[in-house]
């Protein structure tokens, strides 16, 4: 059991509020994600469980019990930075083993645990390298290998992937949620990448400005987005503004059948994989298009100079086009305007 | 082309002119004056007076340099961490007091230690001690340790490798010790180096330091230039270079030796 209660945390410098009364359950065995932009406080808080910061008001409980009082080398939480921080002046080995070590286990016991660590992430033959000498993804490897050696209740990654490329990071991606898996751990994954939080996590808040915007899997978070900044963030939307008279949308420049329970001024947020070009009432000019294998992604411009963005499987228009669109009311949200 | 031989020429006239007034001392050291047939006043009389006159000075300024090396690798690697690790007020003006010792011309700072530590009148009186010498050493050469103590952390993530260390459960002196020193062991190490040498060869100050029965290498040396054994002082100058020369290499070596060992395959 590790389950993590953030309560109320709220972490202040001087009179900016860089988290601000988040409250979490981060249930045993899942990995959860925590994304936002970056300044969201989604580092800083990450940093108050680790033990590295204190909270200016509200506490976080680790299965049950409050870890506030416990020095940041007792909380057996084990942390990946976004720099990795290997240390440089030893071998692989010696890193991976750095824990155990310190913490006094004999020698046979910790290189034991080392070399199966190693095995288990597939570097055994990396063992007296020289840190320096790694590729990214190696040095990768050797943080979380480092980090899984004091065998942690929780485990941290700060932006652990930044600066791998991109199929190197799907690939490690998919690897860890297997190897997480394996060892049942629960961690916490600290990304601005909404796709890695969405193929990694079981569970992810958004953050935004130190506050939580939502809370959810990663589906509630795609199809149910709960407010615009939610819609904007995971994912491509479509904003657009309208006025809603109960049974219709208002664009101003066309009118769409809406059954709702807003009134007046506001935003509909519709995924561009579910806009249609051909039999609409959107009039729009395309101004943009773009190959991306599996689709075609269309920009266009409204009467209204807004933009917007739809998917095709196959393109049926060309820049310059006048084509009408249609969206499908079932799967656009309406929400008021903020 | 024309670039690299550029440069090769600002070298080669940087070294000849560092070398020149050495090769001159060398000279002298050998011939003693430059009057008359140098090839008939070729003579290692001046060596010979020197190793007969006996080893006290450059065994006091070896003694003091060593003593000068440790005391500000003790002091200046904790003040430069310190003062980068931790939000203390001011840290900059401190920072800015800690290297005013480069600035302050030697006859200041040697007249104004001379006061400082030889006031009997309250109860303070070191005037003439070895160890008013080691004190004034220091405060000349704690500046470069803690110049390039700081470099060596600020080139490094040296917080995120503590935060690690910390996460893994070491205790504070296990991640000083394991990670935190040998990560900044170079910048150390050549802060050592050049106090080291800044010690063997300081004058200005010493000069209101010291007493004339403790004379250091260098106030031996400007004696013998000052009373026309011109022969003599060159041929200690000489022996002076070669020892500074051999002790930079050795403690080169030896700091190499130190390096923990990571194959590199």
């Amino acid at each position: 059991m590790s389950e993590i209660h953030i309560q109320n945390l709220t972490k202040r410098y001087g009179s900016t509020k860089a988290v601000d009364s988040v409250s979490l359950t981060i249930p045993d065995g899942t990995i959860f994600g925590l994304v936002g932009p970056s300044g969201c406080g989604k580092s800083t808080l990450l940093r108050m469980i680790a033990g590295f910061e204190q909270p200016t008001v509200g506490d976080v409980r680790l299965d049950g019990a409050s870890i506030l009082g416990v020095s940041p080398q007792e909380r057996d939480i084990g942390l990946v930075f976004q720099s990795i921080a290997l240390f440089n002046n030893m071998s692989v080995i010696d890193n991976v083993s750095f824990g155990p070590r310190m913490r006094g286990e004999s020698e046979d016991d910790y290189l034991d645990r080392a070399r199966d660590i190693l095995a288990m992430l597939d570097i055994e033959d990396l063992e007296n390298r020289d840190p320096r000498n790694l590729s990214g993804g190696q040095q990768q490897r050797v943080a979380l290998g480092r980090a899984l050696a004091i065998e942690p209740e929780i485990l941290l990654l700060d932006e652990p992937m930044t600066g791998l490329d991109a199929k190197l990071k799907r690939r490690l991606q998919k690897e860890m949620v297997e190897l997480f898996a394996e060892l049942d751990i629960t961690a916490i994954h600290v990304t601005h990448d909404q796709e890695e939080a969405m193929m990694m996590c079981d569970q992810i808040a958004v953050l935004n400005q130190g506050s939580i915007e939502q809370v959810g899997t990663p589906t509630q978070l795609y199809e149910s987005p709960t407010n615009q900044f939610v819609a904007d963030f995971i994912g491509t939307s479509n904003l657009l503004s309208a006025t809603a008279t109960g049974d219709s949308l208002d664009f101003g420049y066309a009118q769409v059948p809406h059954t709702h329970a807003e009134k007046g001024d506001v935003t509909v947020i519709i995924r561009p994989e579910h806009i249609e070009a051909g039999d609409g009432s959107l009039r729009a000019e395309i101004t943009n298009q773009f190959y991306l294998g599996e689709k075609v992604r269309t920009y266009g411009q409204l009467p209204d100079d807004s933009e917007i963005i739809f998917d095709e499987s196959q393109s049926s228009v060309q820049p310059g086009d006048e084509v009408s669109l249609s969206i499908d009311p079932e799967l656009a949200q309406v929400h008021p305007k903020r | 082309m024309l670039g690299s031989l550029f440069f090769y020429s600002v070298i080669g006239i940087t070294i000849l002119f560092i070398l020149l007034p050495i090769l001159v001392i060398l000279l002298y050291s050998f011939v003693g004056s430059l009057s008359g047939n140098l090839l008939e006043s070729f003579t290692f009389e001046y060596y010979r007076e020197v190793f007969d006159g006996g080893f006290d000075p450059l065994i006091l300024s070896l003694q003091l340099a060593i003593a000068t090396t440790v005391l500000d690798v003790v002091i200046g690697v904790p003040a430069a961490y310190t003062l980068d690790r931790y939000d203390i007020p001011f840290a900059d003006r401190l920072r800015d007091i800690t290297i005013l010792p480069m600035a302050i011309p030697g006859i200041v700072l040697g007249i104004a230690i001379v006061r400082t530590w030889g006031v009997p009148k309250f109860g303070v009186d070191l005037s003439g001690t070895v160890l008013l010498l080691l004190i004034a050493h220091v405060i000349f050469t704690v500046p470069f340790m803690i110049q390039t103590t700081t470099s060596a952390l600020q080139s490094i993530d040296y917080q995120a490798l503590e935060e690690t260390a910390q996460n893994l459960g070491a205790s504070w002196s296990q991640c000083f010790i394991h990670v935190l020193l040998p990560n900044i062991y170079n910048g150390i190490l050549s802060g050592a180096i050049l106090t080291f040498a800044l010690s063997m060869g300081e004058f200005n100050i010493t000069l209101f330091v010291y007493n004339p029965t403790d004379k250091t290498l260098p106030i031996e040396m400007f004696g013998g230039f000052t009373t026309s054994a011109v022969g003599q002082a060159s041929a200690l100058s000489v022996v002076f270079v070669a020892i500074i020369i051999v002790s930079l290499w050795l403690m080169q070596y030896l700091g190499e030796q130190d390096l923990p060992k990571v194959a590199n395959v």
